[in-house]
């Protein structure tokens, strides 16, 4: 469905990055918004839909810059800070995605399971019964 | 950037009343309160409890249970999982899970009352039993192909039987007075008959009433069908619907003091309008006590804490993290394989977007670094999937991937 990303960095000196996901709504931007607050190194993220009938959503992340670390060689101190924390807030994105896909794989396996239980259950003549209902 | 299986565990147990808000939307006789979710790693941070995302805990305390299963209806609950995720399966299979509908129809005949548009409006929201799956997307102006399309006819036209009775009604007297899905013709392109000898492409359901005929009328027509998401129409959705409730919670507060007896117990079971309380006798009292027997039959009407006496005792909220999906297929489909679907469709569109990101941040001119550290990151996620099992897919990082806006 998508037909691009375009991704806005270094622009301020807070070292937040926003990236325009171009064919995508609310169904990813919530959800890799969630994702992405349960990120520890998360310091801000939200998303937001620009315009209703536009097909894109605009991501901001934005990393914790306390951790510094990689790149030493930089002089200007402000600069690299900001530049190094757009490139983690970058990071922010791709594990937020990565955390996604990881647990889609969780919820496939144990959706199959319970799929293989249920039918097994069903074969065998017992009802399967809710653990919850009393 | 580790925030999985490898961070220090920290505590994820709060005091009580926290953990109640945590896990409770609570139902007032007014207004919901406690709606928001906390979703942030460090919402409880000052307790020294973590909120991040720790994945091998997730997929430990994630419950699937199945409540029924069949061809047209899944319904199932899940425990453990937040209401973004939940809500962007919901979403996938509504309008992004792909079927096959009519989306051409060429008129060669219609003599019938009904115009042509809105004819071609009713057949394409007709389902089709075929597997989206084995078909690809046709884009505009492509030619239509074995491996794109479907083709049908439907030419009926309507006559007095032969053998017909006067006076009898319509429907006896007139051949094709009424015109069904049934009498849709699949027309195999290329190699389609054999591929699909066993299970012929046809309409879902045989009974869908198409049009109405009296003698002398025709409809003749030549459809097309491709493959699409209900996001382009809702004749692509392969569910009729697809939603999720919240796990109701009933309770009789125990710290009320004292308990809904006698008559007042009575009334309770008569108001409920979705007979969720019982009453119990306990033994050696002669006390008949009101107990909740039955709360996922709670509509949440509220009509039991509209009023004293025992709007304080009794106690309604849902819970949060524990949803009852209901997935209706429209029949294309088994509604199970709607659901595994939704999660591919899921993995999918994070893969296209991290490939995307990945070939975007090479043309970064202010970190050249980006690109190092990204694979890094890449390979650090890769160590932890495989923590917790194998990944649906894994994340193919060629280079060829051309971004067209690319600033």
């Amino acid at each position: 469905m998508g037909t691009g990303v375009k991704i806005h960095a270094g622009e301020g000196r807070d070292g937040a990055v926003t990236v325009e996901l171009h064919g995508e709504d609310h169904t990813l931007g919530n959800a890799l918004r969630y994702v992405m607050m349960k990120n520890k190194h998360t310091q801000f993220c939200s998303y937001s839909v620009p315009h209703p009938s536009e097909h894109v959503i605009h991501l901001r992340a934005q990393a914790y810059p306390d951790e510094r670390g990689g790149d030493e060689s930089m002089e200007d101190a402000e600069n690299a800070e900001s530049e190094h924390v757009a490139v983690r807030s970058m990071d922010l994105v791709h594990q937020g995605l990565d955390d996604l896909v990881a647990m889609c794989d969780a919820v496939k396996r144990t959706f199959e399971a319970a799929i293989d239980a249920h039918d097994a259950a069903a074969s065998s003549g017992q009802a399967a019964e809710s653990q919850y209902s009393r | 950037m580790e925030n999985g299986p490898s961070a220090a565990p920290g505590r994820r147990e709060l005091p009580e009343h926290l953990e109640r808000t945590r896990r409770h939307i609570e139902i007032g006789a007014t207004r919901p309160s406690n709606v928001e979710a906390r979703h942030a790693h460090d919402a409880y941070a000052a307790l020294g409890v973590t909120n991040a995302l720790d994945l091998a805990a997730f997929e430990r305390e994630l419950r699937v249970v199945v409540r029924s299963n069949t061809h047209d209806e899944l319904v199932f609950e899940m425990q453990g999982i937040d209401a973004p995720l939940a809500n962007a399966f919901r979403r996938i299979m509504l309008a992004e899970t792909p079927t096959m509908a009519v989306e051409h129809a060429t008129f060669v005949d219609n003599t019938s009352i009904i115009h042509d548009e809105i004819l071609a409006h009713r057949l394409g929201l007709i389902p089709i039993m075929a597997d989206p799956r084995e078909f690809d997307y046709h884009s505009p102006g492509e030619p239509f192909s074995e491996h794109n399309s479907i083709k049908m006819v439907l030419d009926v036209e309507c006559k007095v039987r032969a053998d017909a009775v006067p006076d009898a009604p319509a429907s006896q007297r007139f051949e094709n007075a009424s015109v069904y899905s049934r009498q849709i013709e699949w027309i195999p392109i290329g190699a389609q008959g054999d591929r699909y000898a066993d299970n012929p492409i046809r309409p879902v359901h045989d009974d869908i009433l198409i049009a109405q005929l009296v003698p002398g009328q025709r409809i003749h027509v030549e459809m097309v069908c491709i493959k699409g998401t209900g996001h382009m129409h809702a004749k692509w959705s392969p569910v009729a619907t697809a939603y999720y409730q919240l796990m109701p919670v009933v309770e009789i507060r125990a710290d009320s003091g004292s308990r809904i007896v006698g008559a007042h117990a009575q009334q309770l079971q008569k108001l409920c309008p979705g007979n969720v309380f019982d009453i119990e006798s306990v033994p050696g009292s002669g006390l008949a006590v009101a107990t909740v027997a039955r709360p996922q039959s709670c509509t949440m009407c509220r009509e039991c804490i509209r009023d004293k006496p025992w709007a304080d005792q009794i106690r309604l909220s849902r819970v949060r993290n524990h949803f009852i999906f209901s997935i209706e297929s429209t029949g294309a489909l088994p509604a199970y394989q709607i659901f595994l679907q939704a999660l591919e469709i899921m993995v999918a569109k994070c893969t296209e977007v991290k490939k995307k990101l990945e070939a975007a941040s090479r043309g970064l001119p202010s970190s050249s670094s980006a690109a190092a550290r990204t694979a890094q990151g890449a390979s650090r996620t890769g160590t932890a999937s495989a923590s917790i099992g194998a990944p649906l897919s894994t994340i193919d990082e060629d280079d060829d991937l051309t971004n067209p806006n690319r600033s």
